[in-house]
């Protein structure tokens, strides 16, 4: 994916956990430093996000906006929800704001 | 991008830290699973959809119409529509290949399945239902 879908993707997370801070993990965390990032490294129709505000937030990205999810069938492209825990990866943190705050 | 929100009440997303600032305090693991718990629940969901294809082989048109959709919607993201051409190839062979493929457990089938054109095949419920079951089963060893 791109950058324009991984920020659909974002928003869409917002809107259904109300957090507005997400970490991007995996290979489309690439995304946040490189937005023209060369297309062999985002093959991929899946981002792995967490929330940074409660565990559960991402129980309810990857059943909302996941794998075989309406969003999924609509787009063409889902999340994975992931959390804190064991291995490191590639991470990039994007936070969202309403238009004026 | 600009801020395509003005007037609006859609977030603008802004990318505010870098990995170098982030990775000594932030590790991950998938949604409360083990990784290979990850991919067994693309593998549950694969192989629900191959039973279903047992006797409704129309739906490898569903998936079809799928592609084409999302081909159109995302025209200007190659990357994705690699993803989707490889499944167009998969979808034109016997329907038999195909049900093997969505319950292979080699890893070349295991990426593919993360890339499916069967979403909307299994009722949301019924995904919730196999995701649940993975993300809340006790840890193992």
């Amino acid at each position: 994916m791109h950058r324009q879908q991984l920020e659909h993707i974002i928003r869409a997370a917002t809107g259904i956990t109300g957090a507005s801070e997400f970490i991007i993990v995996g290979s489309q965390a690439v995304l946040g430093q490189f937005p023209q990032a060369p297309d062999e490294l985002l093959v991929s129709i899946e981002a792995d996000i967490f929330s940074l505000r409660d565990p559960a937030d991402n129980d309810l990205i990857d059943g909302s906006i996941g794998e075989g999810s309406p969003f999924h069938q609509t787009f063409g492209y889902y999340a994975h929800g992931v959390s804190r825990g064991n291995g490191g990866s590639a991470v990039w943190l994007a936070r969202t704001s309403h238009s004026g705050s | 991008m600009g801020n395509i929100c003005e007037g609006c009440d859609i977030p603008v997303v802004k990318w505010v830290a870098d990995d170098g600032f982030l990775a000594d305090d932030i590790q991950v693991k998938s949604a409360n699973m083990k990784h290979s718990e990850t991919d067994q629940v693309s593998l549950k969901l694969g192989r629900r959809v191959a039973e279903r294809l047992r006797w409704q082989p129309e739906l490898v048109a569903f998936a079809r119409a799928n592609l084409v959709r999302w081909s159109q919607q995302n025209k200007s993201a190659p990357s994705l529509l690699r993803c989707y051409a490889e499944w167009q190839e998969i979808l034109a062979r016997p329907v038999d290949e195909v049900r093997d493929l969505l319950c292979s457990e080699s890893d070349d089938a295991q990426r593919l399945r993360q890339n499916s054109p069967f979403a909307g095949v299994l009722p949301p419920a019924e995904v919730w239902e196999v995701k649940s079951r993975f993300h809340h089963a006790p840890a193992t060893a």
